[in-house]
C-alpha cells in the first residue's frame, strides 16, 4: 500500500513535465503574442520582436519547454510574469490558495447537503420529501453556474444587502461563490447517492439481512450505507474538476481573486509564465484529491485493498 | 472443428439475447413514469428543433428593430426581443439547434475517440493500457476548464472548434468507462472463446466487447449530451463560446448578461430552454439506466 | 483490520484537516467590508499591472499612474480642450519650432527629492529607449539639462503637437529609480515614491488592489482626501450594485446598459459626458475577397449609406452615445474640424442612396435583391463589447440593403494585428485618447507604425497618399489653431471621398459619486483625485 501511495506520489513528476508539455503545445500554436500585448499598437513589428526576444518568447518551442523543466525543478523558478514582472510564484501562490479553498468549502458544501439528501430520499423513496427533492434537484442541476451567481448576486447583495458583492473582504465573502459552484454539485450528488443507494438497496445480500429480519435501520447503516458510498466517494473526488470549472465562473462575477479569472485574464495576453505555473498547481491539486480518493476506497473496499495487497506480494 | 461451432453458438445466443433484449428493456422503461415524461419531453423538444424552421423564418432569428429592443414578451414577440430588438423565440430554436448540434456531435465524437482507447487499452492490457492509462491521467489533471479555453483560444471559437474542445474535454470519461467495462467483459467465457478461436483482436473489440460496454455508453452518452449544453454556456460567459451572430443559448445567456436587471427576461428563455431539454435528458438517461440495468429485472 | 480502519479515519481526518486549514487561511485576499471614515473606493475592473507608468498597458492603469502617481512637463484639461503647463512653470519656443526650453516648477518628488531638470532628462531618455512610447518620442532629437532647472528638448523637425509628449512623458526620480533597480529589483512592481503626484502608492498587491496615501507636500497643495482604495471588482452588475449599496464612491465608465439603475441611486451625484474616442469602420480596398468588390468605390459607397449610425448608437451605447462623422471630438479637441461647419463630406442612413450606388456599380436588381457578399467585418476584443455590437448592427444593415457580410470577433491582439497587416475586408475599430489632431498620423502616414489599417499608400496610387502626408506634416508644422483646422478640414474632406474609413459613433462615459465626496470637474478620460474632497 505505501509504496503504491510512493508510486503515485512519484507519478507527479511526470504529470506535471506532461501539463506543461501540453500548455506550452497548445500556447505555441495560440496567435497573439506578450510583445504586441504589452506594448500596444502603436508600435512596429521590429519592436515588438525585439521585446518578445528579449523576454526570451521567441524561443524555440521545445526549448522553451526544457528551460522552463529546468528551472522549475533545479531552482524552484517559476519564471517573471510577461505583464506584471513580477515572479510568477507570489503572484499566483495567494490566488491559488483562495480558488482552492473555494473548491474545497464547494466540495464540502456540496457533499454535506447532496449525499445525505440522497440517502434520505433513497430511504424514503416516493416521499413527498423525496419527489420535492429530486425535482428540485433535477432544476438546479441544469441551470449554468454563472446564471446561479448573478442570481444570488441580485437577491443577496442587491435586494437584501446582506452579503458584499464583490470579493472575499471577510468570511461572508465566501458565502454566494461557494454556493454558486455547490448548489448545482450538491444536485449532482443527490442524484449519484440516490441512485447508487438504491441500487444497492436492491441486492440480493440486502434482501438476505432482511429476510434474517434485521430491523430496516441496522439493514441501511450496516449494509446499504457502505457500498453504496463507495462509487460517491470517487465521485466526490471527479466533482473537483467541476468545482474548479465552476470557481473561475464564480471568481469572474464575484470579483474573487483566485486563479481560475487570473489566468482567463493572462491567455488573452499569452503570459506564458503565469498560465502554465496556475495550471501545474491545479493539476498536482487535482491528482493529490484523486490519490487520497483512491486510498479511502482502498481501506474502505476490501476487495480493491485485497487487489493492492496482491499487487505487493 | 468444436471451438468454431462454440464460437459460432455464442454469436447467435448474444443476437438472440439483444433482440429480445431491446423488447425487455422498453417495458421496463415503460413502467417508469419519469422517463416517459422525459421522453415526450425530448420527442416534443427535438419536434420543435427540427420542424421550427417551417413554423419561424430564420429572418426573424436575426432582423433587428431598435424599436423593439429589450422588449418583454408580448403576443408577438412571445419571449419578447433582446438588446438588438431581435425576436427571443425565433433566437431560441435556431439557437437550440446550433447548441444541440454542438452537444450531439461532441458526445457522438468523444464517445468514439473514448471507447475505442479504451476498448483498445482494456483489451491488450500491459504496456498498451499502461501508456494510454499514464497519458490520460496526464490529461485529465488538466481541468477541462482551462484545457477547452487554451484550445478554444488557440484555433478561435467556431462549431467546428468548439466541438474539437468538447471532444477533447469530454472523451476521458469514456476510456476509462469502456475499459473497466472491458476488462470485466474479457474475463468471461465467450470472448476467450473467440478468442481462441482465432479471431483477430480488432475483430473481437468490434464484435463483442463494444456491443455488450454498449449499455454503459449509452447511458453516460446520454447524460454527457446535457451536460456539454450547460458547460457550452459556461464557455459562452469565459467570451469563448459561438461567435456573434448566429444564435446558440449560451451566447444568448452570455448577451444577456448586462441586461438582466432591466430585461430579465433575455436571461429567463434561455435558461429554461437549457433547463428544459437538460432535465429531459436526464430523466430519459436516469431511466435507460434502470431498465438497462439487469438486476432490475424482478 | 482494526488498524487499518483507524488509518482510514486519520486519512480522512487529515483530508478535512486540510480543508479546513485552506478554508480558515487568511482571507486577506479580499479587502475591508466597511468604509474606513478618512478613505475613499474606487473601482477596478481589472488588476493594476504595474505602478510604474511605462509598464501599465489598460487605460484604466494609465488612469492611475498618469494622473495620482506621475505627472508630466503638461497636464491635459479634458472639459476645456487641451493641454496646460504642469510641471513645465514657462516654455520657450524658438523661432524654427525645434527648440523647446522649458523652466520647471519647484516641486518635489514623494520621496522629497527636488525635481531637477537632471530628473527630466532620465526620464525622457527612459520613455526614447522604450519602444512603447516611439509614438510620442520618435521627434525629439536631444533632451538636456541647461542648468538645475531648466530643460532644453531640441526635435528633428517642428512638431506642434508635441504637447502630447509632454503630457504622456511621466517626470520619475531618477534616484528612487536606480535605487530599486540597483537593488536587484523590478520598478514598478512593489510601491514607490519616485513621481511628483498628489498620490503615492502605500500597498499595492497585483490580486486585489492597490491603496493610494496623499502627499502631504504635493507642490499644488495637500489633497483633501488622504486614503484611496482601489478594488478590484470585474464583474459590471457588481459594482453597481457595489455602489448602490455604498461600497464605492467613485464610478467611472459606469456599464451603460445600467446607467438608469445608477442615475436612480445617485440623483444629482452623476453626470454623463461625451467619450473621447471614436469608433470606425475600415473597409479594405485591396481586399481580394469576393473578386475585390471593395475595390469599387461605388461598392463603399453603399456600405457608407447603407450604414445606420442610430442604431449602432442604440445597440452599442444603449442610445448614450452619438453618431459621429469627425475624426476627434471637436468639443474636446480644439484642432479638430467641426462637422457642422460643413468643411468635409459626411455619410448618413440613406437606403435609396445605398440602392443606386449599387446600380452605379453595375449590380442587378434581382443581385440587390438576392444580397450582393461584400465580406466579413472584423473586429474585438468580444461579442458584447461595444464594438462586437456594432459589427452586427452594420451586417444587419447591410442585409437590409442588399449586401451580404459575415463578422468575426476576435481577441484584441490577434485582431488589431490582421487590421494593421491589412488582413481584413471591413473592420470595427476605435481610436482615442488624444487631445491633438495630430493623431489622425497614425491612421494616414504610411510611416506610422501602429493604426495604418487603410493602406493608402500602395502601388496604383489609387488615392494621392502623399497629399495625405503633406497636409499632416503641415499640420503640426504651423501652431495657429485656425489654420490647422483648416489644413484638417482639408485632409479630411480628402479622407472621407476615399470611401474608406466611416466614423461611426461616440460613446458615452458616465460618472456617479456618493454622498460621502464632492467631485469639482468631470473628466471623460483621466479623473483626478484631487477634483474628489469630502461633502
Amino acid at each position: 500500500m505505501y509504496k503504491y501511495i510512493i508510486k503515485r506520489l512519484l507519478f507527479l513528476i511526470p504529470t506535471v513535465i506532461g501539463v506543461t508539455f501540453i500548455i506550452y503545445f497548445i500556447m505555441n500554436i495560440t496567435p497573439g503574442d506578450p510583445g504586441r500585448a504589452i506594448l500596444g499598437s502603436g508600435v512596429s513589428q521590429a519592436d515588438v520582436d525585439a521585446y518578445n526576444h528579449a523576454i526570451g518568447y521567441d524561443l524555440p518551442f521545445l526549448q522553451k519547454f526544457i528551460n522552463y523543466l529546468e528551472n522549475m525543478f533545479l531552482h524552484g523558478d517559476f519564471g517573471i510574469s510577461y505583464v506584471t514582472k513580477q515572479p510568477v510564484f507570489n503572484e499566483i501562490w495567494p490566488r491559488y490558495i483562495t480558488t482552492i479553498e473555494l473548491a474545497f468549502l464547494g466540495m464540502i458544501v456540496s457533499t454535506v447537503i447532496g449525499i445525505p439528501l440522497g440517502i434520505y430520499a433513497a430511504v424514503k423513496q416516493y416521499s413527498a420529501t423525496d419527489t420535492v427533492a429530486s425535482l428540485i434537484s433535477f432544476l438546479l442541476a441544469a441551470v449554468p453556474t454563472f446564471v446561479l451567481g448573478l442570481v444570488l448576486l441580485f437577491c443577496f447583495s442587491l435586494k437584501l444587502n446582506l452579503l458584499p458583492s464583490y470579493g472575499i473582504p471577510d468570511w461572508t465573502g465566501y458565502i454566494m461563490p461557494t454556493l454558486a459552484i455547490a448548489i448545482p454539485i450538491a444536485a449532482q450528488n443527490f442524484r449519484f447517492t440516490k441512485s447508487s443507494m438504491l441500487d444497492s438497496i436492491r441486492q440480493d445480500y440486502v434482501r438476505t439481512a432482511r429476510a434474517k429480519g434485521a430491523t430496516e435501520r441496522t439493514v441501511v447503516w450496516k449494509h446499504v450505507l457502505k457500498n453504496a458510498l463507495l462509487p460517491v466517494i470517487t465521485q466526490i473526488g471527479l466533482n473537483l474538476g467541476l468545482l474548479l470549472c465552476g470557481a473561475v465562473v464564480a471568481e469572474q462575477i464575484f470579483s474573487v481573486q483566485g486563479i481560475g479569472s487570473l489566468i482567463v485574464d493572462r491567455i488573452t495576453q499569452k503570459d506564458e509564465p503565469v498560465i502554465i505555473a496556475g495550471t501545474i498547481l491545479i493539476s498536482i491539486c487535482f491528482t493529490i484529491v484523486m490519490l487520497l480518493v483512491d486510498i479511502i476506497y482502498a481501506f474502505i473496499d476490501p476487495r480493491i485493498r485485497a487487489k493492492y495487497t496482491k499487487k505487493r506480494g | 472443428m468444436f471451438t468454431k461451432t462454440k464460437q459460432n453458438m455464442n454469436d447467435e445466443v448474444i443476437v438472440y439475447q439483444r433482440k429480445g433484449k431491446v423488447k425487455e428493456i422498453w417495458r421496463r422503461y415503460k413502467k417508469n413514469k419519469g422517463a416517459m415524461i422525459g421522453l415526450i419531453m425530448l420527442v416534443i423538444i427535438a419536434a420543435l428543433l427540427i420542424f421550427g424552421p417551417l413554423l419561424v423564418p430564420y429572418d426573424l432569428a436575426i432582423t433587428q428593430n431598435s424599436s423593439l429592443m429589450l422588449k418583454g414578451p408580448s403576443s408577438e414577440h412571445i419571449f419578447g426581443n433582446d438588446g438588438f430588438g431581435r425576436d427571443i423565440f425565433a433566437r431560441i430554436i435556431y439557437g437550440g439547434r446550433t447548441s444541440v448540434a454542438i452537444a450531439l456531435i461532441a458526445t457522438v465524437a468523444s464517445c468514439i475517440v473514448g471507447s475505442i482507447l479504451g476498448a483498445v487499452a482494456g483489451y491488450f492490457g500491459k504496456a498498451v493500457d499502461n501508456v494510454i492509462m499514464r497519458a490520460l491521467d496526464i490529461f485529465m489533471s488538466v481541468p477541462d476548464i482551462l484545457f477547452t479555453m487554451a484550445v478554444v483560444y488557440a484555433l478561435g471559437a467556431s462549431f467546428t472548434n468548439l466541438i474539437v474542445a468538447l471532444t477533447l474535454a469530454y472523451f476521458t470519461n469514456y476510456v476509462r468507462l469502456v475499459r473497466s467495462e472491458v476488462l470485466t467483459l474479457s474475463e468471461q467465457d465467450y470472448i476467450e472463446a473467440s478468442s481462441a478461436g482465432g479471431a483477430t483482436s480488432f475483430r473481437i473489440i468490434l464484435s463483442h466487447i463494444i456491443p455488450n460496454a454498449v449499455g454503459v455508453i449509452i447511458i453516460n452518452t446520454t447524460l454527457n449530451v446535457a451536460k456539454i449544453i450547460i458547460y457550452e454556456s459556461t464557455l459562452s460567459f469565459l467570451g469563448l463560446g459561438m461567435p456573434a451572430p448566429q444564435p446558440e443559448w449560451g451566447q444568448m445567456l452570455s448577451e444577456a448578461r448586462e441586461f438582466m436587471r432591466n430585461a430579465p427576461h433575455m436571461m429567463l428563455f434561455p435558461t429554461l430552454a437549457i433547463v428544459i431539454i437538460a432535465c429531459a435528458i436526464n430523466l430519459v438517461g436516469d431511466g435507460l439506466r434502470d431498465s438497462l440495468d439487469p438486476r432490475l429485472k424482478s | 483490520m482494526k488498524r487499518r480502519k483507524l488509518f482510514a479515519v486519520l486519512l480522512s481526518a487529515v483530508m478535512a484537516m486540510s480543508l479546513l486549514v485552506g478554508c480558515g487561511g487568511d482571507g486577506s485576499s479580499g479587502s475591508s467590508g466597511e468604509t474606513a471614515d478618512d478613505t475613499i473606493y474606487l473601482r477596478l475592473m481589472s488588476p493594476l499591472e504595474s505602478t510604474d507608468w511605462q509598464q501599465t498597458s489598460t487605460l484604466e492603469g494609465n488612469k492611475i499612474t498618469y494622473v495620482q502617481l506621475f505627472e508630466g512637463l503638461y497636464g491635459i484639461d479634458e472639459s476645456e480642450g487641451g493641454y496646460y503647463n504642469l510641471l513645465a512653470k514657462n516654455v520657450d519656443v524658438s523661432e524654427d519650432g525645434l527648440t523647446y526650453t522649458i523652466e520647471l516648477v519647484d516641486a518635489t518628488f514623494q520621496n522629497g527629492d527636488t525635481v531637477t531638470a537632471d530628473d527630466v532628462v532620465f526620464s525622457y531618455e527612459m520613455a526614447m529607449n522604450n519602444a512603447k512610447f516611439g509614438y510620442v518620442t520618435s521627434m525629439i532629437d536631444t533632451v538636456t539639462a541647461q542648468d538645475d532647472k531648466t530643460v532644453v528638448i531640441t526635435l528633428k523637425y517642428p512638431y506642434s503637437a508635441i504637447d502630447h509628449t509632454f503630457f504622456t512623458v511621466k517626470i520619475t526620480s531618477q534616484r528612487e529609480y536606480e535605487e530599486i533597480v540597483d537593488g536587484g529589483g523590478t520598478f514598478g512592481t512593489a510601491p514607490h515614491k519616485a513621481g511628483t503626484g498628489p498620490y503615492y502608492v502605500e500597498e499595492y498587491d497585483v490580486a486585489s488592489g492597490v491603496k493610494l496615501t496623499a502627499y502631504e507636500d504635493y507642490w499644488q497643495g495637500a489633497p483633501d482626501i488622504k486614503h484611496v482604495e482601489y478594488r478590484v471588482i470585474a464583474e459590471d452588475a457588481a459594482a453597481v450594485i457595489a455602489y448602490e449599496n455604498g461600497e464605492l464612491d467613485y464610478i467611472t465608465d459606469a456599464p451603460l446598459t445600467e446607467w438608469e439603475n445608477i442615475e436612480a441611486a445617485a440623483g444629482d451625484r452623476c453626470e454623463m459626458v461625451p467619450a473621447n474616442d471614436i469608433q470606425f469602420l475600415a473597409i479594405n480596398y485591396k481586399s481580394e475577397s469576393n473578386n475585390g468588390i471593395l475595390s469599387n468605390p461605388k461598392v463603399r459607397e453603399a456600405i457608407f449609406y447603407a450604414i445606420n449610425k442610430d442604431d449602432i448608437v442604440l445597440s452599442s451605447t444603449t442610445g448614450y452615445g452619438s453618431p459621429a462623422y469627425e475624426y476627434m471630438l471637436p468639443e474636446y479637441v480644439p484642432t479638430a474640424p467641426n462637422a457642422d461647419d460643413g468643411g468635409f463630406r459626411t455619410y448618413d442612413y440613406d437606403e435609396d442612396a445605398a440602392h443606386q450606388c449599387l446600380l452605379d456599380a453595375g449590380f442587378t436588381e434581382e443581385e440587390i435583391e438576392a444580397g450582393i457578399p461584400v465580406g466579413t467585418i472584423l473586429t474585438y476584443p468580444s461579442d458584447n463589447s461595444p464594438k462586437g455590437k456594432a459589427a452586427v448592427v452594420i451586417q444587419e444593415n447591410l442585409r437590409k440593403n442588399g449586401m451580404i457580410a459575415e463578422v468575426e470577433i476576435k481577441e484584441a491582439s490577434p485582431g488589431t494585428i490582421d487590421m494593421y497587416n491589412q488582413n481584413y475586408d471591413m473592420a470595427v475599430y476605435s481610436d482615442s485618447g488624444n487631445y491633438d489632431y495630430n493623431n489622425i498620423r497614425q491612421q494616414l502616414d504610411s510611416e506610422s507604425t501602429g493604426m495604418y489599417i487603410v493602406s493608402y499608400k500602395d502601388d496604383n496610387n489609387t488615392f494621392d497618399w502623399q497629399y495625405m502626408e503633406d497636409l499632416i506634416d503641415q499640420g503640426v508644422a504651423v501652431t495657429d489653431t485656425e489654420e490647422r483646422v483648416g489644413i484638417y478640414t482639408e485632409l479630411w474632406d480628402y479622407v472621407m471621398n476615399t470611401q474608406t474609413i466611416l466614423p461611426l459613433y461616440h460613446s458615452a462615459v458616465g460618472i456617479a459619486w456618493s454622498d460621502r465626496i464632492d467631485v469639482s470637474a468631470i473628466n471623460p478620460t483621466y479623473y483626478h483625485l484631487t477634483d474628489m474632497s469630502w461633502a
